[in-house]
């Protein structure tokens, strides 16, 4: 199967040069996506929108802060997310953070086997967690948040998190032993 | 790695926009459409005209111009953007002041280098009175600050302790700098503050009742007095010591409770509200 030439990188190169019309092509091929992942995690339209524009003002002050590895989307997501959990942090306007700080790391193990799976095991263990210990999983683990991120992001404290996050991977790896061994999708 | 790239049928990412999809395929999907171009554009043309209102609003944050270091350090303490652009638009005055408060604190400095009882006063007299100035010109210079001043909708004690913010920011830390690197001044640098303090929050009161020069020139009286009496009664540095400072704290609170009272009844200072 063909896959469309993927040129975010060289787009992300022009907006590092400070093309503006660059930019402009990187706000039209990721802004849905992006909005639409936001509104799962954060439901208000009006947060979300100041998200969005947060994250690509820090990708034009910060895009030669991109390492040149991965996914240009994995990146923007790295970015997004954690505009919005410091949105949340100070309801007030944040300032835009240089986006070198950012932790590039996002496809991770946890995402390639996710990629691979979608109503099989660690699907049905994954939906048998208890929704409390599915959501610190899906922002510590899918998300990629510290878990400090993920606590401003869920509104508990740090311990609850660290605790439920554990709990969580622990529920799931029993259920998973349990599982007669049906994998079947090959190595 | 992923040797199959299927791509996710559109009916399935349909279902993902929409809401309607459980944790573990939403997961999925959204692990997908991070390394999947097309599946991306699938769901952008599922989603509506959303482009074009985030697209205008970063290009209008971009073409605005950025503030200053210190001005975003002052926003990520909670400085609205609207006092940002005040800010932003009073630092074309940071650098006479701070030029204006380097040659004072350092000729005062200089002065008291000599180790001369005489130097000392001078530093005393002169640091204190810095901050003050540049308050008072703050509401004395014409142009583009009296133009906002006269047409911006903003309470008028806002504006005034804004302009002392910015006042304060640019001549203290260069004050405080040259009085500390000059021997002789020592724990002195740090400990004229309080007095500029009361002495700007005064100048600030009185300007509710006269205009800026008039306020300058009564505030400088005060504080001269205040320091021959010292001198001439003891030590000098008496006007600093920690008996001094509590007055001084007092002295600012009382002037920072007059001022609310004053503005509250609709007096700003610098006149003309």
């Amino acid at each position: 199967m063909r896959t469309e030439p993927d040129d975010d990188a060289a787009v992300l190169h022009a907006v590092a040069a400070g093309d503006e019309r660059a930019l402009g092509v990187l706000v039209a091929r990721h802004t849905p996506w992006l909005r639409v992942r936001l509104l799962r995690r954060y439901a208000d339209a009006e947060v979300v929108d100041d998200v969005l524009q947060d994250t690509f003002v820090a990708v034009w002050r910060g895009a030669s802060g991109w390492r040149g590895d991965g996914e240009v989307a994995a990146w923007l997501w790295s970015i997004a997310v954690r505009r919005l959990v410091s949105r949340l942090r100070h309801h007030k306007a944040p300032t835009p953070v240089g986006t070198e700080q950012l932790d590039t790391r996002l496809a991770s193990a946890e995402d390639l086997v996710l990629q691979s799976v979608t109503h099989g095991d660690l699907g049905a263990a994954l939906l048998a967690l208890s929704p409390e210990l599915r959501t610190v999983l899906q922002a510590t683990v899918l998300d990629g948040l510290s878990t400090r991120e993920a606590a401003r992001l869920l509104h508990l404290p740090v311990g609850t998190v660290k605790s439920r996050a554990s709990r969580a991977r622990e529920a799931l790896r029993r259920s998973l032993v349990a599982l007669p061994t049906t994998d079947a999708r090959g190595a | 790695m992923t040797s199959t790239t299927e791509h996710e049928n559109a009916e399935l990412l349909a279902r993902y926009v929409e809401g309607h999809t459980d944790a573990a395929v939403s997961a999925s999907v959204e692990a997908h459409l991070l390394g999947c171009p097309s599946c991306r554009a699938v769901v952008a043309g599922l989603v509506g005209p959303v482009v074009d209102p985030v697209w205008s609003r970063v290009r209008a944050e971009i073409a605005a111009p950025r503030h200053s270091v210190l001005i975003r350090a002052l926003q990520r303490c909670g400085l609205r953007a609207g006092d940002a652009a005040l800010l932003d638009a009073s630092r074309s005055l940071h650098g006479p002041w701070a030029l204006a408060s380097f040659l004072l604190t350092a000729s005062a400095a200089l002065a008291s280098w000599s180790g001369s009882v005489h130097g000392l006063i001078a530093y005393l007299t002169i640091a204190p009175l810095v901050p003050v100035l540049g308050v008072v010109a703050a509401f004395a210079l014409p142009g583009f600050l009296a133009d906002l001043t006269a047409t911006a909708p903003y309470s008028m004690l806002r504006l005034a302790l804004l302009r002392t913010v910015a006042v304060v920011v640019a001549t203290v830390p260069v004050s405080v700098v040259v009085g500390a690197v000059i021997p002789g001044v020592g724990l002195l640098a740090l400990a004229w503050l309080t007095p500029a303090l009361v002495l700007c929050l005064l100048a600030l009161v009185v300007m509710t009742w006269w205009p800026p020069r008039a306020a300058a020139i009564g505030v400088i009286v005060l504080w001269l007095t205040v320091v021959v009496l010292c001198a001439g009664a003891d030590d000098v540095t008496t006007v600093l010591g920690a008996p001094a400072q509590l007055v001084y704290l007092v002295a600012a609170a009382a002037a920072a409770v007059l001022l609310v009272a004053r503005v509250r009844s609709s007096h700003a200072p610098g006149g003309t509200a």
